[in-house]
Parts: structure tokens; sequence; C-alpha cells
């Protein structure tokens, strides 16, 4: 109402905007005021479906997505694999490469042995392993009258090994030795020491071993041929490369002797092993001539052993006869005995545990009184491991010898023997590579009762050995 | 007070059974660890040998085996036995766990054998995969493999037993 009177009291043209203003403003608002109206227009039927419709486009592009994702997972996928076989690829690049490197090596080392040095064939072995070690000793005794020294050992052998077939093999070591043996000078071999040469000017070539052997199972073995005599612990193992001491225990003594038993047979013997669970029961039962008796004289024996795998122990047991061929003049006796047969028995335990390696061994004659008296011999060594390149080691060892006045018949230098002897033997074992054992011994020997007038004495004997193997 | 003071002494008594109650279970639980460790190594054979057996049982025949001591499978066939390098883990694992000694021993044992019998030791492979050929080839053949290279085995071979 006060516009209408305010708008009557201005000229046309202000008249005329302000209407037009007004107007202007009245459409605005009543535009303003109309889109609800529209918006309730779109609840009709018409806006539904154009919600429909826009839904329905939606789900078509969410379609479109879902299957776009769909190939875009396959093609991961695809992707993934191809990686896989990337990586397959990879690892039979690296295995190609490893084998390679591993074939270079090998053809590179064969090369530096081989080069072009000729190799060596065997005629028809399967297999042929070659080796052998070099052994020498420096003794000096210090006897009760007198002293001596000597580079008194030098061994050179050769050991060869031919597989002929699976069961086939057969095994040889050949001897070539300079070496003078110990000897007490004086009537009963006791007060005064020295070397004799063995042999025409110490020198020796034996065929120490040349045995073929059949192998059925490991449960029997045929074995002819020249071998060691399968008795107690140390004449089995034998070579110095893997003995402590560089003299054996007085009862093997002399080497290829027949002390108490022959150190070697030529003959025949079935050997083999069974096996429970971590215990070994080894067997060798033997026949043969010994070599350095007449050539009928049969030497026949057998060997039972039983290792205790849990206590690292072995129990031997050991029986045998033979016959021996000796001049004897004996106090108790002044026929010559030959052929006088003897039965002979041992016990032997061997104890290896860590760093524990106990030998001992117990062995007794029965002899034909032309033959003189029964033998004993007896030693027990205990040896510790101090490293794998440090042994030391004692040995007790005594022997009876039967009281014998002996030329072996194969001749040799013991026109006596000396009677009963003790030694107790101190050892150093020095391995600076596995091949090579460096020794240092010190021996108290004491010569006792066994012969008749003969005094009581002692000798230290003190020895250096080396013994190189390959 | 002094009631309070006896309960606090209690407390701390308390405190002080739970600490060393935990240090023991802390000792024990640490001296058990060991016992956890995982099998690293696979002894492995031809599929065509059947042998069989309990672990010690097989244990004490590969050691056997490996040694020379043995040189036939019980079903007959003949081993072929096949070491790897000496530096190698392989190797070593299988010395310590397998044969319970010292390389030292290992190697006195080998100069053993060599003199007395002209027995040498196994051969030596340095790739796994040539090993596996060999195993392949040879019915008798057993060796040595990383526990993780069991599974790229063919078909030829299978795990006698892991260590």
């Amino acid at each position: 109402m006060s516009r209408v009177v305010w708008c009557v009291g201005l000229p046309k043209e202000i008249q005329w905007s302000q209407s037009f203003f007004l107007s202007v403003l009245i459409m605005a608002w009543s535009l303003l005021l109309g889109f609800p109206s529209v918006g309730w227009t779109a609840e009709s039927g018409t806006g539904f479906a154009e919600i429909e419709a826009q839904l329905e486009s939606m789900q078509q592009r969410i379609e479109s997505m879902r299957l776009r994702v769909d190939g875009l997972e396959h093609r991961n996928q695809d992707g993934a694999m191809n990686g896989s076989g990337d990586q397959s690829s990879k690892e039979r690049y690296e295995e190609l490469s490893e084998r390679l490197e591993a074939q270079e090596d090998l053809s590179q080392e064969l090369d530096e042995k081989v080069g072009s040095r000729a190799i060596v064939h065997a005629f028809d072995a399967m297999q042929l392993d070659f080796g052998g070690f070099l052994h020498s000793a420096f003794t000096h005794i210090h006897g009760d009258q007198g002293s001596a020294s000597s580079f008194d050992r030098l061994t050179f052998e050769i050991l060869l090994k031919a597989q002929f077939s699976r069961r086939f093999s057969a095994f040889f070591a050949q001897a070539f030795i300079r070496e003078s043996n110990t000897r007490f000078t004086d009537t009963y071999q006791r007060t005064s020491p020295g070397f004799t040469f063995s042999g025409a000017g110490g020198v020796k070539t034996p065929l120490v071993i040349a045995w073929a052997n059949y192998r059925h199972r490991d449960e029997l073995n045929l074995q002819v041929g020249r071998y060691i005599t399968p008795f107690g612990i140390i004449n089995i193992e034998h070579f110095p490369a893997i003995l402590l001491d560089t003299e054996q225990p007085q009862f093997l003594r002399p080497f290829s002797g027949d002390t108490i038993f022959p150190n070697f047979i030529t003959g025949a013997q079935a050997h083999g092993k069974f096996f429970f669970n971590d215990d070994t029961l080894q067997y060798n039962v033997y026949t043969g001539v010994f070599t350095g008796s007449t050539p009928e004289q049969f030497y026949s024996g057998a060997r039972a052993a039983y290792t205790v795998g849990t206590l690292g122990t072995t129990f031997g047991l050991n029986i045998g006869t033979g016959k021996r061929s000796l001049t004897t003049t004996a106090p108790d006796t002044t026929s010559v005995a030959k052929n006088a047969t003897f039965y002979m028995y041992g016990v032997d335990v061997l104890i290896d545990k860590g760093p524990i390696l106990w030998k001992t061994e117990l062995f007794m004659t029965d002899e034909d009184k032309g033959a003189g008296g029964n033998r004993v011999g007896f030693y027990t060594q205990p040896a510790y491991r101090v490293s794998d390149q440090w042994i030391v080691f004692y040995r007790y060892d005594f022997l009876d010898d039967g009281k014998l006045q002996i030329v072996p018949s194969s001749g040799g230098p013991r026109r006596h023997t000396p009677g009963d002897s003790t030694e107790h033997v101190l050892g150093l074992n020095f391995l600076p590579v596995p091949n090579v054992r460096l020794r240092a011994t010190a021996t108290w020997k004491e010569f006792s009762s066994g012969r008749l007038g003969a005094p009581n004495a002692n000798a230290q004997i003190f020895q250096l050995s080396g013994t190189f193997s390959f | 007070m002094g009631t309070w003071d006896s309960m606090t002494m209690i407390s701390q008594s308390g405190r002080l059974h739970v600490l060393r109650l935990f240090c023991v279970l802390f000792v024990i639980v640490s001296l058990a660890t060991p016992c956890f460790a995982e099998e690293t190594m696979a002894i492995i054979v031809n599929r065509g040998n059947p042998i069989s057996g309990t672990s010690e049982e097989l244990n004490h025949l590969v050691a056997r085996i490996f040694l020379k001591q043995q040189k036939d499978w019980p079903s007959d066939i003949s081993c072929r036995t096949y070491d790897r390098e000496k530096d190698s883990l392989e190797h070593q694992q299988f010395v310590e766990h397998i044969l319970k000694m010292s390389e030292g021993r290992l190697l006195a044992h080998w100069g053993k054998m060599k003199q007395v019998s002209g027995e040498t030791p196994p051969r030596v492979i340095r790739s796994s995969s040539i090993l596996l050929r060999f195993i392949a080839k040879h019915k008798g053949g057993i060796g040595i493999v990383k526990h993780e290279e069991v599974k790229k085995l063919p078909s030829s071979i299978k795990v006698l037993f892991t260590f």
C-alpha cells in the first residue's frame, strides 16, 4: 500500500522501471517457488522412468567395468604366469651354469693332473687304484754294555687294487726294504746292543700281499693268494701308515716271522660280515702255508669279532693250529724239532670311541715238547687322540718266547731267543697332514728270567720315524 | 604399621619368586630351543631301490655304506656312494650327524681302508644336478642334497630320510 503511494508521486519513466524490476522480482520469486512444483512432478510416472533409465545405465556401466576388471585380472594372471616362466627359466639357467662350472672345474683339474702326459690304462679292470708309502726310522739303543744308533728302517711299498667286476677284485702290496734288525750281541742277547742287516745287505723285496677276492655278498667272500693272517688287531692293520708305533708288538716281530703265529700265509680264506643295526659280526676261516716254513706245512685258523657300535668296542676270538719247522737246542731238549705241531688261542679287545683308541691282545701257544716251551704274548696299548693331528699312547708289552735257542729254517740272524722281555713304550704321533705320520717313541725294555744262566738286563730305545703315504 | 610392613615384605617375596620362576623358565626354554632345529639335509636314493626301515636303521645302514664297510644294499644291489665337496655344508653335516665323527677321523678311516684292502673314498660330486643324474642312472646310487633341493628331484629319485 505504501509502495503504491510512493509510485504515484514519481515520474513515468521511473514508474516504468520500478514496475519492470518489480515484475522481474515477482517472476524470479515465482520461479524459485516453482521448482518444488517441478520436483513434485518428477514423482510422477515419468520421473521414475528416468531414474530407472539412469539405474539401468549405471548397471550397464558397472557390468562393463566388471568385464573390464575381469579382463585385467586375466591379463594379470597371464602376466604372473609369464613371470613364473621367467623364474623357471632363471632357475634352469642357474642350474646349467652350476653344472657348466662344475664341468669346467673338473676338466681344468684333469688337465692339471694329466696335461700332455700319457694316461695309464688297465688291461681289463673296471677300476685300478694305485698307492703306496715310504717308511723310515732312526733308532738309538742304550744297553747295559754300550749303545748303538742307526737309520734302521727304509721301506717303500706299492699298493695296487684292481676291480675286475662287481664281485671280483685283487689287491697287491710289493715292498722294497732296506733295513737292519736290532740285535744284542752278547751270549744271552740282552746287554750289548747293535744292528745287523737282514737279508743280503739289508735289502729285501718281498711280495707282502697278493690276493684275489670273490664277493658273493657282504656275508660271504672267498679269497685266494697271499694275505695277512687275520689274527688280532695290529697284525690285520699291519701297515706302518696306520700304526702308532714304529715297532709292532714283540709277538709280531720279526717282520714275516712266526713267533706266535705266521704274520702272512699263502692259501685261501672265507670271510664276511653280518650287520645287526649298529653292531657287526665279522668272521675269517682260513688255511695256508707259511712261506717261512717248508711248503707242505699248513697253518689253519679262524677268527670271529663282534663290534658293539654304541660302545665302539670290538671283541675278538682267535684259534689256530699249524706246524713249525725249527731247529732247536732248547735247554730241556737236544733233539731237532721239525714239523712240530702247535695250537694257538687268542683274544683281543679294541675300543675306538671318541678320543680313546685302546688295543689289547693276548695270545698263547701250546707247543709240542720237542719245540720247547709254550709261548705267551700280551700287550695293552691305550692311546688318546688329543686332536686330529696329535695322538699320545702308552704300551705295556710282554713276551715269553718259549725259552728257545732257535734258528729259523729260512735263515736270518736270530740264532738265539732272548727269553722273557717286557717293554714300556711311551709315544707321540703328529700328523701335519693326514698322509704324513711322524712319531717319537721311548721304550724301556726289561729282560727277565727265561733263559738259564741269563742275567736280568735293561735297555732304553729311542726312535724317530715317519711314514708318508699316498 | 607392622602388619603393613609384613604385607609389603610378603608382596616383595612373591615378586622375587615370580622373577626366579621366570628366570628358570627362560633357561629351560633357551636350552630346549636347539631341539626345534630344522632338518636341513636329505639322503636321496634311486627310486628303484626298495630299501626301507626305521630312521635309526637307515641311519646306521647309510653310515656303513658310505664308509664302504657294507658294499651291497640289503636287496643285493651294489652300492654306489657319492660324496659332496669337503667344504660343502652337505658333507660337513653328513659327517657330523650321520657318521658322527670328525673330518680327521674320517680321513684316518680312509687311510686304513686304503692300506688294508685298497678301498678308496666315495667319488666327490660338486653339482647337485650332476649328482641327481648319477643317482637316477644307477640303481644303487646314494647321495646328499640340501633339503630345499628335494622339490627339484626327478621322479626317478626318492628321499630316504632327512636330517
